[in-house]
């Protein structure tokens, strides 16, 4: 499952139906803007306007017809019935829709690949339950206060490389590599000085 | 005992450098850390993660890993070699 559909989830999603996961299902609820073109590769011009939802369903199929796919044009919030999944993509862009996000999946212990874009800088890690901690307790913050400051402005090259991480994570879950999994640390990959940092959790 | 505190992101841009080491002969905690580090820099870091006291929102700071949020946040104690690290979390996506 892909929960949001704008940059990162774009790019997310575009490799997951290339790759031929048997089953996806995603969250959006916006619309497209001019300003998303920059890196939401799902999207083009005469799509603006349009519901991100139902033009990156049209697009995925055209992409892959033999992945089955779901989307859900909705925003997830606290009463959202998430369907039954192996993995969660986190390429939500605000830290309050994660934590509701995580309290929706970790009890029901789906594990979730979170990613996080500002600037040039983004970061990375493996949520799974039974083996890390929740996302709220990994990266605690007052997430009222600090989506306000979110800044908006985003290094095209950093959306993309975060997404294809995220499904490079992914698809080492779904095949079972854990010796290289990205858990119980936090890749922080900074796209201006081109270096990407581990820190152990 | 020597002390690695990493900054990362936002910071490491604001103030050109990845990281420090501080020698310590006491424990400290890690407030009093922030003040060597900011005398070391030439730079007070303070402002930059403290705001009315507190961890300033989207500053995470790791204690070898640990989030000093579920421990005593900025009166959490170093008492043996470690690594800090300063981490201003991206939101977007």
């Amino acid at each position: 499952m892909v929960a949001g559909a704008g940059g990162l989830g774009c790019g997310v999603l575009d490799l997951l139906a290339r790759l031929g996961v048997g089953t996806i299902h995603f969250f959006e609820f916006d619309e497209i803007n001019p300003s998303d073109l920059n890196r939401q590769v799902l999207y083009n011009s005469e799509d603006i306007g349009a519901s991100k939802c139902e033009t990156a369903l049209n697009k995925l199929k055209k992409i892959n017809p033999n992945v089955n796919i779901f989307a859900h044009c909705e925003k997830i919030n606290e009463k959202t019935e998430i369907p039954k999944v192996d993995l969660v993509f986190d390429c939500l862009d605000n830290f309050t829709s994660r934590y509701i996000l995580d309290d929706l999946i970790f009890p029901k212990k789906i594990p979730m690949v979170h990613a996080g874009v500002s600037t040039y800088f983004g970061q990375l890690t493996v949520i799974i339950p039974g083996k890390t901690e929740c996302f709220r307790k990994t990266i605690s913050l007052n997430a009222t206060q600090f989506d306000k400051k979110i800044s908006k402005k985003i290094f095209p090259p950093l959306v993309t490389t975060m997404a294809s991480l995220q499904v490079s994570e992914g698809v080492k879950y779904l095949t079972g590599d854990f010796k290289n999994l990205l858990y119980k640390k936090i890749l922080v990959v900074d796209l201006l000085s081109n270096s990407f940092d581990v820190i152990k959790l | 005992m020597k002390i690695q505190v990493k900054l990362f992101a936002t910071l490491r841009l604001k103030l050109g450098v990845a990281g420090i080491e501080i020698e310590i002969d006491n424990p400290v905690t890690i407030m009093e850390l922030l003040k060597l580090s900011s005398k070391k820099l030439k730079f007070d870091i303070i402002p930059e993660l403290i705001e009315d006291g507190k961890i300033m929102v989207g500053t995470i700071l790791l204690i070898n890993g640990k989030n000093i949020f579920h421990a005593q946040k900025l009166e959490t104690m170093i008492t043996r070699e470690c690594e800090v690290s300063v981490f201003p979390p991206a939101g977007g996506g």
